[in-house]
């Protein structure tokens, strides 16, 4: 009797423990647990920075002696670390950029290096966890023959990490970072992905047009950038005169079952429905889309889900549906004439297909690539002993740089970058070009 | 909207229910709370998959394969680790922590063979869906409440009216007296591990096709709402389980859709503490009773 009531007791215990870390910690995008990451990262970034600083700048002046300069541009450190996730469940994204990076610097090497010297890759594994992207920071700036780093994935990660990168001045390149309060949290971050606000607005404003103004509903994925970029939409979607209807939210990587909210929103019955997620969640949404029959509804989404496994998963429920993201489709299906895609894109995109038959080339790796691409030509032209050089280098868009992650690329106000949006649709399970 | 969100929470509550009643099964029988649960149904799916994949051909015939494969990994769990540290008679929580110790091997081991990507699941059970009224009915829904109602009576059969399930009881009351009465103690256990397995590997197949994709995180949510629906229903207690999966699924799925969308695990393990606290041995938990 005493035993049974300790045994269930116990148990309980264990329950109200685990729900806690399953609502709270469980994903490491929820913006809880972001929070909380970012506080003990910022504690520790300063208590670093003042040791680390002193030291990097200590070995930056006694290297600086002894090495050659190369024009009026001083070579002193050859090292691009990494902090990217390469086990735990972001994987897959980890792999793309690894493979992005590690083709950037080959492409570098190939060209003549920084001054003769090739560049060295320092793979850093961060397992996808924004605890484990701070301890990968800190290892990192003790490393003083690095000149840039190029990570992480994903926006609480890299928010995370980001004042132990600021706290040692050393730029971070960061090629998936959309969140609209990264460029603002320091000097020496340099995003490759525009802010969540470019994206959206255009979305919104396509959405708009679209439906006439129609009712809108929103279900996105409760992350830092989700719920930012939810605002966003609704302050620019009632700005320009429409109706949110109802917005949902559901935890990625956890919720794998979205009828309820789904239910939810059929009976608001919107003219539009705009999801924001990961391909993997957006393509199961768009099949329980089908199994709860939300007919007639134009489902607009971002531009995570230009993937072929997103077309893999959702298959025919994919259909119809609109797309609008920075990064453009890198399939065969779209790598036509008429496509206004650059030469710089197709070919990066048969070159990395070629490398890399396993992984096809996505966003990611371009992103990837893209970044790794811009830290090494800006370090050519500015030389790697000044980091403020270098990021004022790359800021200015380097000579040479053929941005393969997206169209038009440029930085406003120090370093919020612009890109062109691209609008794609899926017919018959292909992407296709979209025009409204 | 309210049949509709019912039938939504049912469904994936009966999946709760096939794999908290192997969950409930080994704690009756061992008092062992099984960790590796989740990854073991997680495994079922990805088994059905891989084998799909790779042979082709009839998909029944391999998700037949896949439940066995699994059952024998649960089994071997059992017969490898577990039954040698019962004959050493260690203490329940070095049982405990492999269980945890499972979970991550078998998780991992998922990862770097499958990759952390999406996969896409073959959907066998989807013969279109009905409309009554304004609500839709699918029939993947309808199919996964059959086949778990149809497998919970079936195992309550077993264990309430076969003499196998008279073995399992009585090991779950007392198994040195079992053993002294001649009831091979050890069988029992494996055989209850492969059955709570080959549950857990049905429940993942089942859920792979609904929603018509499986990843490596599936385990990890479906492990803990199991827990949950068993401490529910009453630990030990094969009706308890069913009835407190249905529960967990029921309550999320009504929290998301009627309270907020954002809280929904919040609000089913809420309830589940309530209920606990009021009544701590579960709903259908008896003070004294006999445990499977």
């Amino acid at each position: 009797m005493k035993k049974r009531k300790l045994v269930s007791l116990v148990l309980a215990g264990a329950l109200a423990i685990s729900a806690l870390a399953g609502c709270g910690g469980g994903s490491d995008d929820s913006s809880s647990a972001s929070s909380g990451s970012s506080t003990t990262s910022e504690s520790s970034a300063s208590s670093e920075a003042s040791t680390s600083e002193s030291s990097e700048s200590s070995s930056a002046s006694s290297t600086s002696e002894s090495s050659e300069a190369a024009g009026d541009a001083e070579y002193t450190k050859f090292t691009l670390a990494t902090s990217i996730p390469l086990t735990g469940t972001m994987m897959q994204y980890g792999t793309s950029y690894q493979n992005g990076i590690e083709m950037a610097v080959a492409d570098f090497n190939a060209s003549g290096g920084l001054g003769g010297q090739d560049v060295v890759v320092q793979i850093n594994d961060d397992m996808g966890d924004a605890n484990e992207a701070i301890n990968v920071a800190n290892k990192i700036i003790s490393d003083s023959d690095v000149f840039a780093v190029v990570g992480s994935y994903g926006s609480t990660l890299s928010m995370a990490a980001a004042p132990v990168y600021e706290g040692a001045s050393l730029p971070m390149v960061s090629p998936n970072t959309s969140h609209p309060d990264f460029p603002s949290m320091g000097k020496f971050l340099v995003p490759i992905s525009p802010i969540a606000d470019i994206e959206r607005g255009a979305a919104t404003e396509m959405i708009y047009e679209l439906s006439d103004g129609g009712d809108l509903a929103i279900l996105y994925q409760n992350t830092d950038l989700g719920v930012t970029g939810s605002e966003v939409m609704i302050e620019r979607y009632e700005e320009l005169g429409g109706t949110v209807v109802t917005t949902e939210t559901f935890t990625p990587q956890q919720t794998k079952d979205f009828t309820p909210l789904l239910s939810k929103i059929k009976e608001t019955n919107p003219a539009v429905l705009y999801i924001d997620g990961e391909y993997n969640d957006l393509a199961n949404i768009l099949i329980q889309i089908q199994q709860v029959g939300l007919d007639g509804v134009q489902i607009v989404g971002p531009g995570n889900a230009f993937k072929q496994e997103f077309l893999d998963i959702a298959g025919d429920a994919a259909n119809g549906v609109i797309l609008a993201g920075t990064t453009p489709v890198y399939l065969d299906s779209v790598m036509t004439e008429d496509s206004g895609l650059s030469e710089a894109i197709v070919d990066f995109t048969t070159r990395y297909n070629e490398l890399y038959p396993d992984t096809p080339c996505d966003g990611f790796a371009a992103s990837a690539y893209d970044a790794a691409m811009l830290a090494m030509l800006a370090a050519r032209e500015a030389g790697t002993t000044d980091p403020q050089a270098l990021m004022d280098a790359m800021l200015a868009i380097p000579d040479g740089f053929e941005c393969v992650s997206g169209k038009d690329m440029s930085y406003e106000d120090y370093n919020y970058v612009v890109k062109g949006v691209f609008t794609y649709t899926v017919e018959d399970g292909e992407f296709k070009n979209y025009t409204m | 909207m309210l049949f509709e969100q019912l039938l939504n929470g049912l469904t994936i509550g009966s999946t709760y229910a096939l794999v908290a009643i192997g969950f409930s099964m080994v704690f009756g029988v061992l008092e062992l709370v099984n960790f590796a649960n989740g990854s073991i149904y997680m495994l079922g799916g990805y088994i059905t998959l891989m084998v799909y994949l790779a042979l082709g051909g009839n998909f029944w015939l391999c998700f037949v394969i896949s439940i066995i494969v699994t059952g024998l990994v649960g089994f071997s769990m059992d017969r490898f680790c577990l039954s040698r540290l019962r004959n050493q008679n260690a203490p329940k929580l070095s049982g405990l922590i492999l269980t945890m110790g499972v979970a991550t091997i078998l998780d991992n081991f998922i990862l770097l063979f499958f990759g952390s990507e999406t996969k896409a699941y073959p959907n066998m059970i989807d013969f279109g869906k009905v409309q009554i009224g304004g609500i839709t009915i699918n029939s993947s829904q309808l199919v996964i409440l059959g086949v778990a109602v149809v497998l919970m009576v079936i195992l309550s059969l077993i264990t309430y009216r076969t003499k196998f399930g008279k073995a399992m009881r009585s090991t779950a009351q007392n198994s040195n007296a079992a053993k002294l009465m001649g009831v091979n103690v050890n069988v029992i256990i494996a055989c209850t591990f492969f059955i709570g397995s080959m549950l857990a590997a049905i429940a993942g197949t089942m859920v792979g096709m609904y929603y018509q994709s499986i990843d490596i995180n599936a385990g990890f949510t479906v492990g803990m709402k199991t827990m949950a629906a068993a401490v529910l229903g009453g630990v030990g207690v094969l009706p308890g389980a069913m009835v407190g999966g249905l529960l967990v699924g029921v309550f999320e799925t009504l929290g998301a859709s009627y309270i907020s969308s954002g809280y929904r695990d919040a609000i089913a393990f809420a309830i589940l503490i309530i209920v606990i606290l009021i009544k701590p041995s579960g709903l259908f938990g008896k003070a004294k009773v006999s445990k499977v």
